[in-house]
């Protein structure tokens, strides 16, 4: 696992630098003083980090598997911010230093490349601010979707352009070319995540066949395979990119764990709960409309850790989706190692999946800890919330060969790992995955 | 945990991508290498000053120091501090205009991105091609 991570990591890193090296290659241009060749450098190394951005986002099952999907979009929001802040050093050094080699802002005094490279510039900082601060710009999801595509496909191709216009590193035709492909194999990516994979999606419909309220404002989706194609084997903690009432190209796909045990094959569930535009209508979908599901991703799960020793599960709310899978997958397995599930809830009828949970612990070595910060005076249980407290009381001293999976807002995974490792179990072996990575 | 592993890597990223940049840049400007190299001083004799200041106008109109640099102002790429001492009139205007006669030494791309200044009024060239005569060491000849 380990080994794969370093892979990805290094081919990152070199697809970073590459670009960078291939300017230095061959025949330079003569100097032209450190601040302006600082700041050309500046600018393609950006580009290329740029481009990285498509790869990211692109939904390589191999690429992101050792990682988890939401870390690789917290890597992209991080990298594109860093990378449109080296875009702006780009342009201020170019003012500052050589302010008559940047000329006009003014388009009608100025060559079409410096124009796209304005446009380019406006496009980036228009995505970073939209994304970091969508909600509170009001910006619906679904139309921020379109909007974070376009503006992306956009600011790379004017920056391609500029970077060719101005291109004093570009003279050589080979260089040229090797940063067209770049630029092509970046846009390739795109056409491949919204138009040749849903294509695919389309000849592989679903259908809803069940929908089940759940406690706690939460609704159990079931879907099957509508044609003769099967339901992909996934591991329990996996999720795939559902969409309802759209079709495949829409970018209306959003991203739920699965919760079924993949011991059943035939159909997927999905536990979702009302928490935003899309999902507060969930409970409006019938049986027999059409789904289509992108899947499986992921890489949260036990299945990376047969040899556990046991395991502890610690879930907020709707968290419990990627969990439940992994405890269906156990129970159905006859699992007898012994395992801890701390879930936590506002109070004791909006606890998610209860009798569920209850039954499974009477069948398999699972003993269930309801927190709830909620609870009127008649709660005999935890209350507050998954703290090192309360987990203190409940786990064995020695927590050698446990490992532990978390699901839930981000407070409390944090709070979690902080209190599993004040009693001693180290980071590596706490693994999270936060269900709201929109 | 998770979020903070993300963001290191992401700001890692982009130290190395600054540093590789500064290597860059001093590789292209290895410490203590002077940028302008003195040019002779006899090129800015017998010129009109009016001439020359009209060729400046010129000069600043077309945007020429978007890929030139006259005493360190505009693209430094391509300086023309002392392009007068290595061509005559007649050269500087072909390499102005992108003539034939400079294609070897401008390069295709350069060659056809100087094609529409054939456009401008004889008199422009001619004030163009006064001003950069009278270009010695950086500084323009002044105009009383």
């Amino acid at each position: 696992m380990l080994r794969s991570r370093g892979f990805w990591l290094a081919l990152y890193l070199g697809v970073i630098v590459l670009p960078l090296l291939v300017l230095l290659a061959g025949e330079r241009p003569r100097p032209g003083g450190f601040w302006w060749d600082l700041s050309l450098a500046l600018g393609y190394s950006a580009l290329a980090m740029m481009g990285i951005q498509f790869a990211l986002t692109a939904r390589f099952k191999r690429a992101t598997a050792p990682f988890g999907i939401d870390l690789i979009y917290y890597f992209h929001r991080y990298l594109a911010t860093i990378a449109t802040l080296l875009v702006v050093f780009h342009v201020l050094i170019l003012l500052w230093r050589h302010p008559a080699a940047v000329g006009s802002v003014d388009p009608r005094n100025a060559p079409a490349y410096m124009t796209l490279g304005w446009l380019a510039l406006l496009a980036f900082i228009a995505l970073v601010v939209s994304s970091l601060w969508r909600k509170e710009l009001g910006i619906e999801y679904d139309r921020w979707r379109w909007l974070h595509v376009a503006l992306a496909v956009l600011g790379l191709a004017f920056a391609i352009v500029h970077v060719l216009g101005a291109g004093s590193y570009l003279e050589s035709p080979v260089k040229r070319g090797l940063w067209l492909l770049l630029a092509a194999f970046w846009l390739g990516l795109t056409v491949y995540v919204r138009i040749l994979r849903p294509a695919w999606l389309a000849r592989h419909p679903w259908v809803v066949t069940d929908i089940r309220k759940e406690r706690g404002r939460s609704w159990t989706l079931t879907v099957k395979p509508d044609g003769p194609h099967p339901v992909f084997a996934y591991h329990p903690g996996a999720f795939a990119w559902l969409t309802l009432r759209a079709s495949p190209w829409a970018m209306r796909e959003h991203p739920f764990s699965i919760a079924s045990s993949p011991m059943r094959p035939g159909a997927l569930q999905f536990t979702i709960k009302e928490l935003g535009d899309f999902t507060n209508r969930i409970g409006e979908i019938r049986p027999g409309e059409r789904a289509w599901v992108d899947g499986p991703y992921g890489s949260f799960g036990i299945d990376r850790f047969p040899k556990a020793r046991g395991y502890i599960f610690v879930a907020g709310g709707v968290g419990i989706a990627p969990l439940i899978s992994m405890l269906r997958a156990l129970d159905d397995r006859g699992d007898r190692r012994p395992m801890w599930l701390f879930y936590g809830n506002s109070d004791y009828e909006r606890i998610v999946l209860r009798e569920e949970i209850d039954d499974i612990a009477g069948r398999i070595g699972l003993k269930v800890v309801h927190v709830l910060c909620k609870a009127g005076p008649e709660w005999q249980g935890e209350r507050g919330y998954v703290d090192a407290e309360v987990m203190r009381r409940h786990l064995p001293e020695n927590l050698d060969g446990l490992q532990c999976f978390v699901c839930g807002p981000e407070p409390m995974i944090r709070l979690a790992e902080r209190s599993l490792g004040q009693l001693g179990l180290p980071l590596a072996r706490v693994h999270s995955e936060i269900f709201d990575i929109a | 945990m998770r979020e903070r592993w993300a963001r290191m890597i992401a700001m890692l990223t982009g130290a190395v991508v600054v540093l590789l940049s500064v290597g860059f840049a001093l590789l292209q400007n290895p410490p203590g290498t002077a940028p302008v190299d003195p040019a002779p001083a006899s090129v800015a004799m017998g010129l009109d000053p009016q001439v020359v200041a009209r060729g400046r106008q010129v000069f600043e109109a077309q945007n020429c120091m978007r890929c030139h640099s006259v005493g360190g102002e505009g693209s430094p790429r391509s300086p023309l501090d002392h392009a007068a001492a290595r061509l005559d009139a007649a050269q500087l205007l072909a390499f102005t205009v992108g003539s034939e006669s400079a294609a070897d030494a401008l390069g295709r791309r350069t060659l056809a991105a100087k094609q529409p200044y054939q456009q401008l009024p004889g008199e422009e060239l001619d004030a163009l091609v006064a001003y950069l005569q009278s270009l010695v060491q950086g500084q323009p000849v002044e105009a009383d």
